[in-house]
């Protein structure tokens, strides 16, 4: 009210300002102004102060004095009262009952309306879930990141126990196991693990002098790694089931028979005396009975029906043969083995012209030198054959007896015997020796084929630089001369390097024909034989037409008669050739350039392209990338077993007929279990450390 | 005379016994094995092949019921049982062994709406349009399943779902609310409301086992806690969503069949979009089950197919179907890994092998690792087009064939109309939604 009056008021002078001009209202008009200026004042801000309104004193000043001076404040305050009571001891239940209601004096501000309270609720149980499924978080990722997952995945791993753990857990129950156990254990002989000798040998050894232990311990140790030795031996061999490797080591032990009784012969003659009785009565009882003889049930029936059957007449022979050598006379048998000789012998002819055929055109040349060095060896052979050494023929029929039939002893001591009886017969001359060797000529060490393979080598060398010079003559005597005329030269070839095959088997093949002076015939037949068939020119022709294709052209845009004279025989002008030939970019390098007998497609092939990625798959980052993974084999033509294995492991392999149950907590906090378990462990401790600590203060 | 060449110790390639294996001594020099790729393409090539030629996924149906299934349960303890309800109130347990039905309860009148198994195989819960729960017993050998129920208890309304806690004998059902239920008691522990719709499918957590959540006709996913007082979240779909399943190995991972056609896998902890949107259906995917390894589910249509998928990836791996074969109302992978079972609208069950080329029974040792090979091929070259190719083709009948040919049309029609629109307006007023950004339509908490 009171400023709307001003208000008035200043619009009422201003009206008058305006309007009046009267002199004598001068004084006025600056009280006026002042009144104005000060209304003006009061405009902004706060609106002008509120004239006090009076008040009774009581209020203000109360009987007690305890109001301000204000008496906005007029609330009494309890820690204001509790200040009187602190000096007074009286009243203690007061003063807690007080301390209670200062303390709870805080209120409660209004509660939510339901639904938003609800939210707030909703929220927080979604964020306390949320953060308990956070925890599998961990679990998860290790099974999705996992390379290979066996499901059920809480598989209990059955293994078999190995003799080691079974001896480490053994503890001997039966009285008799407990003995033997006290004897293994407690007894100086027994031998220990990390220690070369017992207890008992080195106490031994303590006991002798220095040389002595020496010698003693050195027999020692021989003596046990030959037993070892033995030991392992015999492991091995007693494994093998190969009847043949049997039948062998029956030989070798036969003939070390023979080596014993010969020195018994030398030694004690008695002992020998013994043995040709033995071999007598055996012969002699051979004679008697009817035993090896075609007049068994068997040896008849089988002669009846085995009219036809190779092997069953061969086992009768066998069986004759048997008791022939039982009954033979000693000094009879070496004109036998002569005569085995010579029948074999004759085996080896009949091998020998398909080698020199005179129809197979390849050998035609070489063929007739061939039989003439072969009929000379033949013949020589023939009469040296004769004279081959005595024990080895023995020996040999010796073997044949013994793959035959179960060997007897005394049959190997008589074959022994005559070998010493025809002690002359066993030394050959040297010279004999040396025409051996020419007729047969078998390779047997492993030094004498590295010398053929060596020369083998060494001659194709020379030969690519002949050929190489050949090819160069052929093809310039070829563009000169007519074309029906064209032979294959067999000169002419690729000089490819070998490759060289690692492998242990060395060439058996020795070629004795090459190292000779070619003879024209053979050619010639070559030649006919491919005829009109020149491979290499036409290849290298075929790669120049390729590489012309395959390099860019100039573009020729001259328009012959444009702007010059035309006709036949003018050029285009060098100006024209200059602006209107396009001049083809440089070809890029072919692949093939280095390669002389290759040639490399590099046109898109259609037919490949199809089975061709055309973009870069998802988790790879370059091209390289990729190719080297097609590039690495999986399969086990390239790779061994357990790598292959290892590759080709399935991400996810399930049990047949196993239910597999949902991630249980055990699987999943297994780590996080153990490691709390762990801390748990150690804040035990150091609890009980402190405890000690403690308990020693 | 004979001339011996070669050499050879027989012990080094002669067996001792039948029973050891072959000594077979390789060379492995690459030199000697050259062009290792082509030659791999080329059994891959042939493997993938192979696998086309022998994919025969089904195995056989079981016929028995007299109307529609409408719902099955897996047995947590027995590959061979199968429990399965339809729609004339019908309850079958089913031995797959010998693929007969064992025993036939009239459990309701009206639908048999939901089956669950205790997780110790004890008994078994049915829920009815008949407005109640009931509990049977289910002893060892399935014939001796008692006829009448151990224990009924009637609601008030019509349950619609129910599922059973893993651990504990707790159970949860769904109608108008949700309701917790021991089960000694005839009156439900808790009850959860938050909305006014019909709640069609509740779903317990396999791992983290006191979460589970439930679809709404309203077209909500809603999570619950049992030891919370209220639901947890809240997920707005732009479709109604059938039915969800957890993921047996990675506990905070769901995936909702949805009527869109589509499958959306959520992360629970971030409910704003899902972790992957799954497409290949052509009508509303009605129900799905996740494999027990966690690596895959197979879902069940009303396009009467059943497609299996990766759960990392967006399109299906397999689709399977049969010419007898109608509306897939039900699904459920078996708990080795191997089946899948399938209830569907016209009263069969059926059984298909979760790899459709697989070989059934016991494998040699050859044999597998010869599988194991191909299979690691086929992985190695799976970029190659040819093989890509031959991998991914299926027949699928022309009606299925043409309908997906048309959404794609559709799909293709509605981008082209978007990229038109965002070309001709100004910059950032049309922007660029992501596929799964697109069918979240917002979470209430």
């Amino acid at each position: 009210m009171y400023n709307q009056g001003i208000l008035w008021s200043t619009t009422t002078d201003s009206s008058l300002r305006i309007s009046g001009s009267d002199n004598d209202e001068d004084d006025v008009d600056d009280e006026q102004h002042s009144k104005l200026l000060k209304a003006i004042g009061s405009l902004d801000g706060k609106k002008g102060k509120r004239v006090q309104q009076r008040s009774e004193a009581v209020k203000e000043i109360s009987e007690f004095t305890l109001a301000s001076k204000d008496g906005k404040s007029s609330r009494v305050r309890v820690h204001e009262l509790m200040g009187t009571l602190k000096s007074t001891t009286s009243h203690s239940e007061l003063k807690k009952q007080l301390i209670n209601v200062q303390r709870k004096s805080k209120t409660l501000s209004a509660s939510l309306p339901k639904h938003e309270a609800l939210k707030v609720e909703r929220k927080l149980a979604y964020e306390n879930t949320s953060n308990e499924l956070s925890k599998w978080h961990q679990a998860v990722q290790a099974n999705r990141r996992a390379e290979h997952l066996s499901f059920p995945l809480n598989q209990s791993t059955t293994s078999l126990q190995t003799t080691d753990t079974f001896v480490k857990k053994f503890k001997p129950a039966t009285p008799l196991e407990e003995e033997i156990y006290t004897l293994l254990h407690g007894s100086k002989h027994m031998e220990r693990p990390d220690k070369e000798f017992t207890q008992a040998e080195e106490e031994a050894l303590k006991a002798m002098s220095l040389e002595e232990a020496k010698a003693r311990r050195a027999e020692l140790q021989k003596a046990r790694a030959l037993q070892s030795y033995y030991e392992s031996k015999c492991k091995r061999q007693k494994k093998i089931k190969s009847k043949k490797f049997h039948r062998i080591q029956k030989k070798a032990k036969a003939k070390e028979d023979i080596k014993k009784m010969q020195e018994v012969m030398e030694n004690d003659p008695e002992a020998a005396n013994e043995m040709m009785t033995k071999i007598d009565k055996t012969r002699a009882q051979e004679r008697v009975s009817l035993k090896h003889k075609n007049t068994g049930k068997w040896a008849k029936s089988t002669v009846r029906f085995g009219k036809y059957n190779l092997q069953a007449r061969e086992q009768i022979q066998q069986q004759l043969q048997k008791s022939r050598d039982l009954t033979q006379k000693i000094a009879e048998i070496n004109k036998s083995d002569e005569e085995d000789q010579e029948e074999g012998l004759e085996g080896e002819e009949v091998l020998a012209p398909s080698l020199t055929d005179i129809n197979n055109p390849w050998f035609n040349a070489s063929a007739k030198n061939v039989t003439k060095e072969e009929s000379k060896t033949t013949s020589k052979n023939a009469k040296d054959h004769v004279r081959i050494s005595a024990l080895e023929a023995v020996t040999a029929q010796q073997v044949d007896d013994s793959d035959s039939e179960d060997d007897d002893a005394p049959e190997i001591i008589r074959h022994m015997l005559e070998s010493v009886s025809n002690a002359d017969v066993l030394e050959t001359p040297v010279d004999d020796q040396e025409l051996l060797s020419e007729g047969v000529n078998r390779k047997q060490t492993l030094e004498d084929f590295e010398f053929t393979g060596s020369d083998e080598e060494t001659l194709p060398e020379v030969n690519s630089s002949e050929v190489t010079q050949d090819s160069k003559e052929y093809s310039t005597a070829d563009k000169r001369g007519n074309i029906k005329d064209i032979h294959v030269d067999p000169m002419k070839v690729f000089t490819i390097k070998p490759r060289e095959i690692k492998c242990l088997e060395p060439d058996i093949v020795v070629g004795d024909f090459e190292k000779e002076d070619r003879p024209d015939k053979h050619l010639m037949n070559i030649q006919e034989a491919f005829a009109d068939d020149d491979v290499v020119e036409d290849f290298h022709q075929d790669k120049k037409r390729k590489i012309d294709e395959s390099t860019p052209k100039d573009i020729d845009l001259t328009l012959p008669g444009w702007g010059d004279w035309g006709g036949t025989g003018v050029k285009p002008s060098k100006r024209k050739k200059k602006r209107f030939i396009i001049k083809a970019p440089p070809a890029a390098p072919r692949l093939d350039r280095k390669l002389a007998h290759v040639i490399i497609n590099e046109k898109r092939n259609k037919s490949v392209a199809m089975h061709q990625v055309n973009n870069l798959p998802f988790p790879f980052n370059s091209a390289q990338q990729f190719e080297s993974h097609i590039r690495a084999p999986v399969g086990n033509t390239w790779n061994t077993e357990a790598v292959f294995k290892k590759l080709t492991k399935p991400k996810i392999k399930t049990q047949m007929g196993a239910i597999i149950e949902p991630l249980s907590e055990a699987d999943a906090f297994k780590d996080t279990v153990s490691i709390e378990a762990n801390n748990k462990e150690k804040t035990n401790k150091m609890d009980k450390s402190k405890r000690k600590k403690n308990f020693k203060k | 005379m004979k001339v011996k060449v070669l050499c050879r110790n027989p012990d080094d390639y002669v067996r001792d016994t039948k029973k050891d294996i072959q000594k077979v001594h390789r060379n492995y020099d690459p030199s000697l094995h050259p062009f290792e790729a082509p030659r791999e393409y080329v059994r891959a090539l042939n493997a993938t092949k192979l696998e086309r030629v022998f994919a025969k996924p089904f195995l056989g149906s079981l016929d028995g019921h007299t109307d529609s299934v409408q719902c099955m349960a897996k047995h947590p303890m027995s590959l061979s049982t199968l429990l399965s309800g339809s729609c004339n109130g019908e309850l079958k347990i089913w031995n797959l062994a010998n693929r007969k039905c064992s025993k036939t309860l009239t459990a309701h009148t009206g639908f048999v709406r939901g089956i669950c198994v205790d997780s110790k195989a004890s008994y078994f819960l049915s829920v009815g349009d008949d407005q109640t729960i009931k509990q049977w017993s289910l002893p060892c050998t399935e014939t001796e399943v008692e006829d009448a129920p151990i224990n009924t208890i009637i609601g008030k309304s019509i349950f619609m779902s129910i599922d059973h806690h893993w651990k504990k004998p707790l159970f949860v059902t769904s109608g108008q609310q949700v309701d917790l239920w021991d089960i000694n008691r005839a009156e439900p522990l808790k009850s959860f409301e938050w909305c006014t719709d019909s709640i069609h499918s509740v779903k317990f957590n396999p791992l983290e086992v006191s979460v589970f959540g439930s679809c709404t006709a309203e077209r909500n996913i809603i999570l619950y806690d049992i030891r919370a007082n209220t639901p947890l979240k809240k997920v707005v779909m732009s479709m109604k969503t059938n039915t969800i399943a957890w993921n047996p190995m990675e506990s905070f991972i769901f995936t909702a069949a949805n009527e869109d056609y589509n499958l959306y896998t959520f992360d629970v902890r971030r409910l704003d979009q899902p972790v992957n949107v799954h497409m290949d259906h052509v009508s509303a995917v009605v129900d799905l089950d996740y494999s027990p390894t966690g690596r895959e589910f197979a879902s069940g249509s009303f396009d009467k197919t059943i497609r299996i998928f990766e759960i990392n990836k967006g399109h299906s791996r397999e689709v399977y179907h049969t010419k007898r074969m109608q509306h897939v109302t039900c699904i459920k992978w078996s708990l080795d890994n191997r089946y899948i079972l399938s209830g569907s609208d016209e009263m069969n069950l059926r059984i298909w092998k979760a790899k459709a080329s697989e070989k059934i029974g016991k494998l040699k040792k050859r044999e597998e690792s010869a599988f194991r090979y191909n299979e690691k091929l086929k992985e190695k070259y799976r970029h190659h087009p040819q093989i890509k190719r031959i991998a991914r083709h299926r027949h699928v009948p022309k009606l299925i064939y043409k309908e997906a040919q048309t959404i794609r049309i559709q799909r293709q029609s509605l981008k082209r109309k978007l990229d038109n629109k965002r070309k001709h307006s100004k910059e950032g007023t049309v922007p660029i939604v992501s596929e799964r950004k697109k069918h979240v339509v917002g979470i209430v908490e």
